[in-house]
This record gives C-alpha cells, structure tokens and sequence, in this order.
C-alpha cells in the first residue's frame, strides 16, 4: 500500500505526466515542473546554475533521504507540490537513514 | 475511517506541501506498507546555539486509541534516538528527557498543554526550542539538570562535544 491509497487521486493522465516540485536551501526556493520520469538530475543541475552552487558542495534530499541524479520522481514516489531541500555537503556527518 | 488515522493523513499532506527546512517527519513504512501511526521524524539543532549541527531523530507513536474523540487518540510518546548509528540512546544529555527517552514537554503532556489541535509540525517545532531552552522547573534526569542549574558554560561546552560526537 503506498501512502496515497488512502485517498486516491482522480487519475488524469495529462495532468499526472507533470509534477510541480519546490526546490528551496532554506533561503531561495525555485519551482520546476518536470517529468514524473525525468531524471532528477537536469534540476539539480538547473538548482545550481541559478543559484551559483557547485553540485559537489551541495546534497539534496527528499523527506530526509538523499536524491541520487538518476532518481525520478517515480522512483522517489513523489507527488506534485513535493519539496527537495538542498543542503551543504558535509564530510563526515551523515544524515539518518529510515 | 477514524478520525485519528484521517487527522494524521491530512496532516503528512500539509507537512509534503510545506514544512520548516531541515525537519523530517514522516511515516514509517512497513511489510504491510505504510503505518500512519508511527512517524520518523528529523529534527535539527538550531542555528547559533549550543545545538547548531545536531540532526536529532525522533520517533512519534501515536496510540491507537480510535474510538474515542481526538483529544484521546492523540496523546503522544516520543523517543530522541541518536541519529549516526539509529541506536536508542537512553538518556539524550538533556534536563527534560528521562533515562527512558521520553521527552517531558508541556504540549505533549495531556494534564497540562496538550490541546488536539496542536499538530506534528508544533511538536516538532517545540521540541527544537525546548533543546536549548530547557525548563529547570520540571527535571527529568539527574545528570543533566545538575550540570544545566550549576554551571551553564560547562553545560554548553558539553552539549556541543555530544553534537559533535554523536549528533552531527
């Protein structure tokens, strides 16, 4: 059962094709709307052009798990209006794992 | 469906749609899929305290004690467990958290300010202040509390060696 089984959405396939995801460092907040099958690797990258960031000082997480750039929206299970938080790479420290 | 399990639904919608950065919070996830009931949750020291770097997880178990209205089924337990190595850590270095890892805290706490409508994102919010604003009045472990009303510095310096050590 995935979380949204509950309530299930009306499924509109033109609709569902595109997520709107919120891309924020605490500070700035870009919004994309992409894929649910791009890879989430063009935002990362497109994050870090705007925002003048190296994609090695930074890591990215969804609901505290690190994205990898070849995870998609499909395969994080994410759901339009989601957020990626952006934070400082870090040597040493690790985020928890569920 | 009840009335806690609707709640607690709404509330990981809100949570997805908006939440303070660095926090987690979350539904655990199981064999039999997602359980509503128990949350695992991040929540970060504060900046230019003592805290500042502390990745504490904390988990929420919310009872299930569905019959009744809101306010009986939404008591709350939560554990501080220490974050690098996901190890129960009893007790976090805190005055206000038990040798069991309980947290004591006001809004949690059903005799005192524990109000339905306060939601996961509060407590999370609260337990963050509560971390470098302990409440002296209301001591949960000895260790902690005596070092906290005797000396403040060495409390704090011991604080960051623990978040350095352990927390970060």
């Amino acid at each position: 059962m995935s979380e949204q089984d509950a309530t299930p959405p009306p499924p509109k396939q033109e609709e569902g094709a595109h997520l709107n995801i919120k891309v924020t460092d605490g500070n700035n907040e870009v919004f994309f709307k992409i894929k649910k099958t791009t890879q989430l690797k063009k935002l990362m990258d497109a994050f870090c052009d705007r925002s003048g960031k190296s994609i090695d000082s930074v890591r990215f997480l969804f609901d505290g798990t690190r994205v990898q750039p070849t995870d998609s929206p499909d395969t994080l299970e994410m759901q339009d209006g989601d957020t990626l938080e952006v934070h400082q790479e870090q040597v040493g420290g690790a985020f928890p794992s569920f | 469906m009840n009335l806690c399990i609707s709640r607690l639904q709404e509330e990981r919608k809100q949570w997805r749609r908006d939440h303070p950065f660095g926090f987690v919070a979350k539904p655990v996830k199981n064999e039999k899929g997602v359980d509503i009931m128990k949350w695992s949750c991040v929540v970060p020291g504060k900046e230019k305290t003592a805290w500042e770097g502390a990745i504490l997880k904390v988990e929420i178990s919310f009872p299930e004690v569905s019959y009744k209205a809101p306010k009986m089924c939404f008591p709350i337990i939560c554990w501080i467990l220490l974050s690098s190595s996901g190890r129960f850590v009893p007790p976090l270095f805190h005055p206000n958290v038990y040798p069991s890892g309980t947290i004591c805290l006001s809004i949690l706490n059903e005799d005192e300010a524990w109000k339905p409508a306060i939601t996961v994102k509060q407590i999370l919010l609260g337990i963050q202040d509560l971390l470098d604003e302990p409440n002296a009045d209301s001591p949960a472990q000895a260790e902690a509390y005596n070092l906290f009303k005797r000396d403040r510095e060495a409390y704090d310096r011991r604080i960051r060696q623990i978040v350095r050590d352990h927390l970060g």
